[in-house]
């Protein structure tokens, strides 16, 4: 067999995951993308779920969580330092996704709230804040979580150097393409319009309001949209607690 | 203390303590779960009702289902709201293909390579490819069969308070025709697992197994309490109780004053009369004694559960009419609770509406909370009876692997 010139075969790409505090969710949409890219060019270095997740040198980092206590700020370090290229994995990494309403109350109160007197010595940060606000994030795969075809996708541009381009039209564009009955028409608040896609507009085609957990569009046109929440007999005040749920770093609340 | 020992291919974050006991000289075992607290039970009053369920579905990726169905259920106790037999129907087929995808996702994955002596499910695919092979496509299979009947992978879409928003009846089919072969390839596992019996440790840990018990109807949803084989109680309110720690973010559960085991073992020691015949055989190739308390054979127990519970959901998507979107629903002020078994075992809500039918209060207790004491308890014994072990830490983590712990939800 002819021997490949050693300067002709490509590097593995060394793929690290790293767990803050979440459901662990992407990380399983995220465990069968990797195993349909698997490919004599990719090597997962580290993956909690599967092998432990000791932080080890990457190439790429996927990042999955917020930052909730001190450890998740020492993993989301060396996630830092180990990688080339940090991806933030999902609406809590991205924008602190749901975890964020935590942040309506202070630290005092929620701890008053669950666990009364005897509290956990375990350090917390006082807010629930997104890796895109602390580390230097270099691409975000939004949602909550995002299926496992566009982590392939994502993943797949990142690993070729192709850069990857933002999904800018809202929920609506492709819930009209499938045709799905148009649920604020109805008369149920749903977050569609102003709302970045690339989600397939799976929520609405289920019937469930869309909800924003992959955050606002660019150029969101708000005014717009609470102009057509009062033609369908939507109050101001639901878009408001709607938009507590995913929305509360990116709408005045 | 005698060494600390980070706890890898878990869901979650904590770690082991075995400290030494001044008074007696002997090793105790202690979990530290230092995962983030996310305060669900805190901001969950923060959300619109209908959405509740879907919020709570995010308490966990692995058992997302048990969240939605659970607190749905919760909440229509509170509201007066009963759902139909399909709806029921195909909310317990949800729950049923998601706790069948965490078993062999935890079974295969996570606790193989323990018994098979090696790192991680990389080495297994290495080692035992045909089993890995398999479990691997089963777990595609009930990931796509899940897409199918909730709209999401992970998480559910369209299950909510009421039932199914929407589920089109060509989903059913779809769902169907991936689990086709999903029994059989539950078998199959069982049979790969039949040949490392011999490898798995021995423990009795003489304290509660407790569980949903029917005599008649396997369900992970319906049914009264039973500790030990015996009705205890109709739901599990009055039963647990529940109290912080100052060295971990979990709480500990208690029941009658003592530790106690919940989760697969617990379900197939306390309903020997409603399992399959199938199923049933399979105790037998596993070694799956009647009233086994050997924790060590949790994920054994996982496995034979498995084809039960696909053969059920078989039978409901041929057999059950998809559900109908729920009739208006409306919100009043009540109490309600659910208790359901999630994967990992009993999963109990107990909440109370306002006027306006928001969360004014919520209590959820996981099943994982409930097991931590017993995991410690078992762990101090198996290091009382293994005194010189050379690699007692080790066998600690395997034992505590067993149990399938699943650490985000004890904290939630």
């Amino acid at each position: 067999m002819m021997e490949t010139h050693p300067h002709l075969v490509p590097k593995k790409v060394k793929i690290a995951l790293y767990t803050l505090t979440c459901c662990e969710g992407c990380a399983l949409n995220a465990a069968i993308a990797l195993a349909r890219l698997s490919s004599p060019y990719i090597k997962v270095e580290s993956f909690r779920l599967i092998d432990g997740g000791k932080p080890a040198e990457a190439d790429i980092a996927l990042v999955e969580g917020a930052v909730i206590t001190l450890m998740d700020k020492e993993l989301l370090r060396q996630a830092e330092n180990n990688s080339k290229v940090v991806v933030a994995l999902g609406s809590c990494s991205h924008n602190a996704g749901l975890l964020a309403l935590k942040n309506r109350f202070t630290h005092e109160e929620a701890l008053e709230t669950v666990y009364g007197e005897t509290r956990p010595m375990i350090p917390h940060l006082s807010k629930a804040t997104p890796v895109t606000s602390i580390a230097k994030v270099d691409y975000v795969i939004p949602g909550c979580p995002p299926s496992t075809d566009e982590i392939e996708s994502y993943l797949t541009s990142i690993i070729l150097g192709k850069g990857v381009e933002e999904y800018e039209k809202p929920v609506c564009w492709e819930c009209r393409l499938k045709d799905s009955d148009c649920l604020l028409k109805q008369g149920i608040l749903c977050l569609g319009p102003i709302v970045k896609g690339g989600c397939k507009a799976r929520c609405p085609e289920y019937g469930k309001p869309c909800f924003g957990c992959r955050g606002l569009v660019k150029d969101a046109k708000m005014e717009e949209f609470l102009e057509s929440l009062k033609e369908n007999n939507i109050s101001e005040k639901e878009f408001r607690e709607a938009a507590k749920l995913y929305l509360s770093m990116e709408v005045s609340l | 203390m005698i060494s600390v020992k980070g706890l890898d291919r878990i869901e979650g974050h904590a770690h082991i303590k075995i400290v030494e006991n001044p008074e007696t000289g002997s090793e105790e075992c202690r979990i530290i779960v230092d995962e983030g607290i996310r305060f669900f039970e805190a901001f969950l009053t923060e959300v619109p009702l209908m959405e509740a369920p879907v919020i709570a579905s995010r308490i966990c990726g692995l058992c997302s289902a048990s969240y939605s169905v659970c607190l749905s259920k919760a909440i229509e106790k509170a509201l007066g709201y009963t759902i139909d037999y399909e709806a029921e129907s195909y909310r317990e087929a949800v729950q049923m293909i998601s706790t069948a995808r965490s078993h062999i996702a935890h079974v295969f994955l996570l606790w193989l390579p323990d018994i098979l002596g090696v790192k991680s499910a990389f080495d297994v695919a290495e080692v035992s490819p045909e089993a890995f092979k398999v479990a691997a496509n089963l777990i595609v299979e009930m990931t796509k069969a899940h897409e199918y009947l909730t709209g999401g992978e992970i998480h559910p879409v369209n299950m909510t308070v009421g039932g199914f928003t929407k589920l089109p009846r060509e989903n059913v089919a779809k769902a169907a025709e991936s689990l086709k072969n999903s029994v059989k390839q539950a078998e199959i596992l069982i049979e790969k697992l039949s040949e490392i019996l011999y490898k798995i440790p021995k423990l009795e840990i003489k304290l509660p197994y407790v569980s949903i018990g029917n005599e008649e109807k396997y369900s992970l949803i319906n049914g009264p309490i039973k500790i030990d084989g015996v009705k205890a109680a109709e739901t599990a309110k009055d039963l647990i109780e529940e109290r912080p720690v100052s060295y971990s973010t979990a709480k500990r559960c208690t029941i009658n004053g003592s530790a106690y085991v919940v989760g697969a073992l617990s379900r197939l020691n306390n309903n020997p009369n409603s399992i399959s015949s199938e199923a049933k055989s399979h105790l037998e190739t596993l070694d799956i004694k009647e009233g086994d308390r050997n924790p060590f054979k949790i994920p054994l127990a996982q496995a034979v559960e498995t084809v039960h519970l696909l053969q059920h959901v078989k039978t409901v998507l041929e057999e059950v009419e998809p559900p109908r979107p729920p009739e208006e629903i409306k919100l009043k002020a009540g109490e309600g609770e659910a208790t359901i078994e999630a994967p990992r075992g009993i999963l109990h809500i107990n909440l109370t509406l306002s006027e306006k039918g928001r969360i004014k209060e919520i209590n959820i207790i996981p099943p994982t909370t409930q097991n931590l004491l017993h995991m410690e308890y078992s762990a101090t014994k198996y290091l009382a009876e293994n005194p010189n072990h050379p690699q007692k830490a080790k066998m600690i983590e395997v034992l505590i692997r067993s149990y399938d712990p699943c650490i985000s939800c004890s904290v939630q």
